[in-house]
């Protein structure tokens, strides 16, 4: 298994818990890191099942939001079942302004996201 | 070409030229009118490198909350402030570190307005994709602009698209607006 910088990747089952380490996800060279291990989760490790816990994240920029939508394109390809869960109401709205609530699966919280899978 | 009422109530048919001159004028006068007494100010040049604006973004988000301004505002502010500092380093100047980012900050009890120029030859905004439509969702790309339209008052561009005047009023709403309830 990689080692993750930026990610805390926890196996509950089959399912690959991803939290992230930075509060803040907005500096261009962490959110590059960022999406290296998100993609390499997918492409490399092969996770069948992903769910990006948001709990820690307090502030996200748009490039970040770029980063989730390229991991979608490939976890698409890659056939995984991917979930997003725990987005505090102000980051929310941030998916919501940009209809990206439309385009990924998102949960309230970590156990229902895991049950839903 | 464009075709006006004047004053005394003609129809007036105007030359590319007169209609640039008009649309001008316009833009001026609008500009004195939103002007303000300010209390506090701050100014930066901040070169063109990832992460060189973030003493100028930090100080205005000290400002906003030793003034306490609502937290869901500056969460607001800071993210179109973000987004628009990130857009005159990246796309506007292109990283050229012999480029620079002019940035100012205006603020008062009601509003704050804040400046963002580059050196680099703008862009049209008008012709930046909706990233929201169906066929562009999926694009990893354009969705700055439209943060910065959605937790601003007013985003407005020069004509030439590299400066960017943003205001907002602390009188706006602060609960997110068209956020949809989960589940």
């Amino acid at each position: 298994m990689a080692a993750y910088r930026r990610l805390e990747v926890t196996d509950v089952g089959d399912v690959a818990v991803v939290n992230f380490n930075d509060r803040k996800i907005l500096d261009e060279a962490f959110i590059q890191e960022l999406g290296q291990e998100l993609f390499a989760l997918v492409e490399k490790d092969k996770r069948p099942k992903l769910l990006l816990n948001f709990a820690n994240v307090e502030f996200l920029s748009s490039a970040a939001l770029g980063k989730l939508i390229t991991l979608n394109k490939k976890r698409k390809a890659e056939g995984v079942e991917l979930k997003l869960s725990n987005i505090r109401p102000e980051i929310y709205e941030v998916f919501a302004i940009t209809k990206l609530n439309k385009l990924f699966d998102i949960v309230e919280d970590e156990a229902d996201a895991l049950a839903a899978f | 070409m464009w075709v006006v009422r004047s004053r005394r109530g003609a129809i007036v048919e105007l030359s590319l030229r007169q209609s640039m001159t008009l649309i001008s004028d316009r833009m001026h006068r609008a500009e004195r009118m939103s002007q303000q007494q300010w209390t506090w100010s701050t100014e930066d040049v901040i070169r063109s490198r990832l992460g060189a604006h973030e003493s100028f973004l930090q100080q205005v988000l000290d400002k906003l909350t030793a003034e306490d301004w609502h937290p869901y505002h500056i969460f607001g502010i800071r993210l179109a402030l973000e987004e628009a500092l990130v857009n005159a380093v990246r796309h506007g100047n292109e990283l050229d570190e012999q480029k620079h980012v002019r940035a100012v900050c205006h603020l008062n009890e009601q509003r704050i307005r804040i400046e963002i120029a580059d050196q680099g030859s703008g862009f049209d905004p008008t012709g930046v994709p909706d990233p929201t439509t169906e066929e562009n969702l999926e694009k990893p790309c354009g969705r700055g602009i439209l943060l910065m339209r959605n937790y601003m008052t007013r985003v407005d561009y020069n004509q030439s698209g590299n400066r960017v005047v943003m205001e907002k009023l602390r009188s706006d709403p602060v609960t997110p607006s068209d956020a949809e309830q989960i589940c």
